[in-house]
């Protein structure tokens, strides 16, 4: 459905562009003040240079030295007739090395990073980034007319004062939403004539027989972290979440303390094993990898994918299937999952008022949301890295099995961004040839059956005041919590002791909390 | 004859332990090597007690040495560590002399200047902003100046230089010694030993630091050893593989082990430098001085 | 008796105005105050210059409007750290891995220099201590991945539980257990590093004390009592009274690495918790003040110290 209509609008756009090229207008920076507004033709006619500060994807850190030596961004200065001067953080240090450069007043022209953690309204209100409200109607075409074209996306990227901040990544797609999750050894099941679990009642039947398998200490290898997912089978979630338009703490809710009951006793049972709180990523993927466990959560890409390419190699039966987040009962969708949210705020740009020509940066980075602009940023350069086949953006041998040796993720994310973060939109096109193997398509399909899109807290934003009041309840709640359910978990405080945890949460303000998120979630609906 | 069988047992108890010692601090860096050259997979799995590498497996060597930075950043730290420890030194050298003599009236208040320091700072943003004033911002020198001295070092060295015999001093004093002559021809020849420990001190923190490099240098080409190598780390953490942007499979071989091979990179030449410390911590010294 | 009290030749004997001593003094000791102007120079500028962010712990300090402009909140970022929940067990626990660490960890490097100075093979006692610095170089990450696996359920140590007849679990989540395998990780880790501070300081000890002692007919053992140790005491009182002005100061990088919720009861520390609350805001305000009350505690315990060791040693600071 959706890919039809991209494919259709692109369509469009480039009979358009063919039209449209060469009679468009063109920006000139010497055109003092006033620059043309609505849609103009690309490249501009400009010499201004713009800074422009983003994280170097860790992927390429060891092939180019700075961004702006990959053929992405060669290529968008090209087609967009901006110079761009690409200024990265230390890794690891990009949050400690923004503050300085807003404190020292030091800011490139365009930044990219977490503004949503940063009260936009705030950052605006203080002059650190523009506002871009009247930009994007003048300037940002493309933009603008997605944003139009997606009501709910809009809603997401402007503040509670309905005002623009960024121009955001946004993940156009459920399957580019939904990709990680629960997977099993499908050759045991088959050996066990056991069809892939889906409600809790299958779990317990697959794990048992998992457990007798001579080899497995415990079925299940999951960081405590994973565990959490199998809350939505009972009607909850963990943190805050929705339900109904009314904002709810998981562990308050009665189904919480049955998914608790659940882990203790299959903890008890040794379906899973009682380490779970110290289990080390590597230590999990290596007990699944060499059959000492059946069960595991992780990514398609990192850990599924990984996993069969590794072992099928040598062990032709080895085989693991995806499966839905649990249930109750047959039928049912789990209300929580590992979905992440459409717009994703964690690398989005902001132009700031070091800026002396916010209409080129506004201009530049429209570029992305226009059709050209979008292929570039999803599949790299036509005819270099894709082709179209069948009007299906096809990745070339050099992305897919590369010469030089080079992972397909490593040498994409040199022509285009859809392997990382940044402002543009997101094709799920990109991902269905990243995830190659049936497995990893088939898990895209499954792990996106959940509910836990109208269940999870959009993009809500804490007025000051909140936000410091909220933090400090919620850090000693969170400690807390940790401690408790990792408690119940193992058994060492009885399950039957969970209303006294539940009184301790309300002594400890959680309703204020919840009331906070209530509150800015209504805004939010508001907008 | 009765001490000299309780002395022989002690010296044979001594060297029991010693060799114990030797076992229980040579195996880490043992493990380290192991570890290095093992098979990341082979070694997720294991819990015993490793006295081999698990398979044999170079990747993790060559995933850190092909690295085109990793000579960048030798260069980087080597000249930081020279510069950095002679400044280093000159300066405690002088705050220890200042505030070693007995004599100077100010001496415990400029002590209290100091000492003070070791608790209040003005933490890292102010910090920034007097870097940046300075104009070090992007230099090597941000890595240098801002860390001349360290207080818990002049301490020490301050310590040493009291501990020193008075009549020395006073022997000086009579020839008609300055300050300077005082310091660089009766103290500073007792104190090798001391001064080879502030080498090592000093040397070992500008080898091991990244923090003010991370902070202060965006010229990949500034970046120290410990920058290059935390770098590395980071592209190869396999917790970074869940976004799907790592480069999966080349690094799920050596997930674990890049960690140890990092190890025995940065740390090698530093370990090198102690034996030729070593031949300072002298005793007897003293004696010759004080004859002469 | 050596340590004695130098009178000062130069300047009449106290007498006269503080000015008038230190114009004197000026004069007489211009060399030494001209070694001291550099390093005061230094301390102006990357100590003192910024210290005023120090007000951050009294502001509700946001980076963009600077730390002058930021509003002043007084004492709140104090109150809702003193006034936690998790206040009282994250300073008993703080406390309990410092005092525990002063106790054991203090007089281990004290101990292997001595041991190590009976040593007479030359070779020997230089391999020892090379090999026992080796550890301080491993970075914490790996020496807490070792940690992990020996102390694993089917870890080395659990050998050892079991051979004394206990039974084996995994010790990183038992809340009893953390505090040992903090400290002796500690020691294992530092205790050849620490000692070479007081190797060097043996050196200084004059031998010709040594021979007096010998031809006075005293043992190897009454001459550790009556020259080594008076001799390096300077040196272990100094270092006493450092360590006690960082009593506060248990960092989170060893103990992010291995706690886990299991054993929060024993493990959570200040400097963790301060860590766990940035994770939910970077709240710089308030990691401030908590700074500032850590150093306020360890100035306490510093001053002290110093003040208990001026009157039973003559060792202080100033």
């Amino acid at each position: 459905m959706m890919k039809k209509t991209i494919s259709l609008l692109m369509s469009v756009a480039m009979m358009a562009c063919v039209a449209g090229c060469g009679n468009g207008q063109s920006v000139r920076s010497s055109d003092t003040g006033s620059y043309p507004k609505g849609t103009i033709t690309y490249p501009m006619d400009t010499d201004v240079k713009l800074t422009y500060y983003v994280k170097m994807p860790s992927n390429i850190s060891t092939i180019v030295s700075n961004y702006g030596e990959t053929k992405f961004a060669q290529e968008s200065m090209k087609r967009t007739g901006v110079q761009i001067e690409y200024i990265h953080p230390a890794q690891g240090n990009e949050t400690e090395q923004l503050n300085l450069l807003i404190a020292s007043q030091n800011l490139p022209d365009i930044v990219e990073t977490n503004w949503l953690k940063r009260d936009p309204d705030g950052s605006i209100s203080k002059n650190v980034i523009y506002k871009l409200n009247d930009y994007i109607d003048d300037y940002a075409p493309n933009f603008k007319a997605y944003l139009n074209e997606h009501e709910d996306i809009a809603k997401s990227v402007m503040t509670d004062a309905k005002n623009y901040y960024v121009f955001p990544m946004v993940r156009a797609s459920e399957k580019l939403l939904n990709t990680s999750g629960f997977f099993l050894r499908a050759d045991w099941l088959q050996e066990a004539g056991l069809s892939a679990p889906e409600t809790i009642e299958d779990w317990d039947a697959v794990l048992e027989k998992f457990k007798a398998r001579p080899g497995v200490e415990y079925p299940i290898a999951v960081q405590m972290d994973s565990l959490k997912y199998f809350t939505g089978a009972y009607h909850t979630a963990e943190g805050f979440y929705v339900d109904n338009g009314k904002v709810k703490y998981g562990a308050l809710e009665d189904g919480y303390k049955q998914f608790l009951q659940k882990i203790s006793e299959w903890v008890g049972k040794g379906y899973i094993d009682e380490n779970f709180p110290i289990m080390d990523f590597n230590t999990m993927n290596a007990k699944i990898l060499n059959g000492s466990a059946g069960v595991s959560f992780g990514a398609g890409g990192g850990q599924l994918g990984t996993f069969l390419k590794t072992k099928q190699a040598s062990e032709p039966t080895y085989d693991l299937v995806p499966v839905p987040f649990p249930v109750l009962k047959k039928g049912e969708k789990s209300t929580y999952s590992s979905r992440q949210l459409p717009y994703s705020p964690v690398s989005a740009a902001a132009v700031t008022t070091k800026c002396a020509q916010p209409e080129i940066a506004v201009r530049y980075l429209d570029y992305a949301y226009s059709e050209d602009g979008y292929m570039l940023n999803n599949f790299g350069i036509e005819g270099e890295s894709y082709e179209m086949k069948d009007g299906y953006p096809t990745f070339t041998k050099l992305i897919t099995d590369n010469p030089d040796g080079m992972a397909m993720a490593q040498i994409l994310t040199t022509y285009a961004r859809s392997t990382v973060e940044g402002p543009f939109v997101q094709d799920e096109r990109y991902i269905e040839q990243y995830y190659h193997l049936p497995r990893q398509k088939e898990a895209l399909e499954v792990w996106s059956q959940n509910d836990y899109g109208s269940h999870a807290i959009p993009q809500i934003t804490l007025t000051k005041e909140e936000s410091s009041e909220f933090s400090g309840i919620m850090t000693e709640i969170n400690t807390y919590v940790a401690e408790s359910i990792t408690n119940f978990m193992l058994d060492k405080t009885p399950v039957s002791e969970y209303d006294t945890f539940v009184k301790t949460l309300h002594d400890m303000n959680i309703d204020k909390a919840i009331s906070i998120y209530q509150a800015a979630y209504d805004r939010f609906l508001t907008r | 004859m009765h001490e000299t069988i309780w002395r022989k047992l002690f010296v044979v108890i001594n060297s029991v332990f010693m060799l114990f010692m030797i076992v229980i601090c040579l195996y880490p860096m043992l493990y380290v090597v192991f570890v290095s050259l093992s098979d990341s997979n082979l070694f997720a799995q294991y819990t015993g007690f490793l006295y081999k590498p698990l398979g044999f497996c170079l990747d993790s060597y060559a995933a850190v040495l092909k690295n085109p930075m990793i000579g960048i950043g030798y260069l980087n730290t080597i000249f930081i560590v020279v510069v950095g420890v002679s400044l280093n030194i000159i300066l405690t050298v002088f705050g220890a002399y200042f505030l070693s003599r007995r004599d100077i009236v100010v001496k415990n208040a400029v002590m209290g200047i100091i000492v003070f320091t070791m608790f209040f700072s003005g933490g890292m943003i102010p910090t920034y902003l007097t870097v940046q004033n300075l104009h070090l911002t992007n230099t090597l020198w941000a890595l240098i100046l801002p860390s001349a001295i360290s207080t818990y070092n002049l301490i020490i060295m301050r310590t040493s230089f009291t501990a020193l015999p008075i009549s020395l001093d006073e022997a000086a004093t009579i020839d008609g010694a300055g300050h300077f002559r005082k310091l660089f021809y009766v103290i500073l020849p007792l104190s090798k030993a001391i001064v080879a420990v502030m080498v090592l001190f000093y040397g070992v923190g500008h080898w091991n630091s990244w923090f003010n490099a991370a902070i202060y240098l965006n010229d990949k080409s500034l970046y120290p050893l410990q920058l290059v190598l935390r770098e590395i780390l980071l592209q190869n953490d396999s917790q970074n593989m869940l976004q799907g942007a790592g480069n999966v499979e080349d690094s799920m071989k050596i997930a674990e082990t890049i960690k140890y091979a990092v190890i025995v990179v940065a740390t090698v030449p530093i370990l090198t430098v102690y034996p030729f410390l070593q031949k300072y911590f002298v005793k007897g010294v003293m004696v010759g001085a004080l004859k002469g | 008796m050596k340590n004695k009290i130098q009178k000062n030749t130069y300047v009449s004997g106290g007498k006269g105005s503080f000015a008038a001593r230190f114009a004197s003094d000026l004069k007489v000791n211009r060399a030494a105050y001209i070694m001291i102007i550099p390093v005061l120079l230094f301390y102006i500028v990357f100590a003192y210059s910024p210290m005023y962010g120090v007000i951050i712990a009294f502001k509700d300090y946001d980076i963009s409007t600077g730390i002058l402009g930021s509003p002043w909140v007084g004492l709140a970022n104090f109150k809702s750290f003193f006034s936690s929940m998790y206040f009282g067990r994250v300073l008993k626990n703080t406390l309990t891995i410092s005092l525990c660490s002063i106790l054991f960890g203090f007089p281990a490097p004290i101990i292997l220099a001595l041991l190590l100075n009976e040593v007479k093979h030359k070779w020997f006692l230089r391999t020892v201590q090379t090999i026992t610095y080796l550890p301080h170089f491993i970075s914490l990450v790996v020496i807490c991945g070792m940690i992990k696996n020996f102390t694993a359920q089917d870890g080395i140590v659990n050998y050892i539980v079991e051979f004394f007849g206990g039974t084996r679990s995994t010790l990183l989540m038992n809340a009893n257990a953390f505090v040992p395998i903090y400290i002796i990780s500690d020691i294992w880790q530092g205790v050849g590093w620490g000692s070479i501070v007081y190797f060097a300081a043996l050196t200084n000890v004059d031998s010709e004390l040594y021979e007096a002692c010998t031809l006075d007919g005293g043992g190897r053992i009454r001459q550790v009592f009556t020259v080594t140790l008076p001799g390096i005491m300077p040196t272990i009182m100094i270092m006493l009274i450092l360590r006690l002005g960082s009593i506060l100061g248990v960092g989170y990088e060893k103990i992010i690495l291995l706690y886990n919720p299991t054993i929060f009861k024993t493990a959570d520390v200040i400097s963790t918790f301060v860590y766990r609350k940035g994770l939910v805001e970077s709240d710089f305000g308030y990691a401030t003040a908590v700074g500032l009350f850590n150093s306020l505690v360890n100035v306490i315990f510093l001053v002290g110290a110093n003040l208990i060791s001026r009157k039973l040693t003559e060792t202080s600071l100033w």
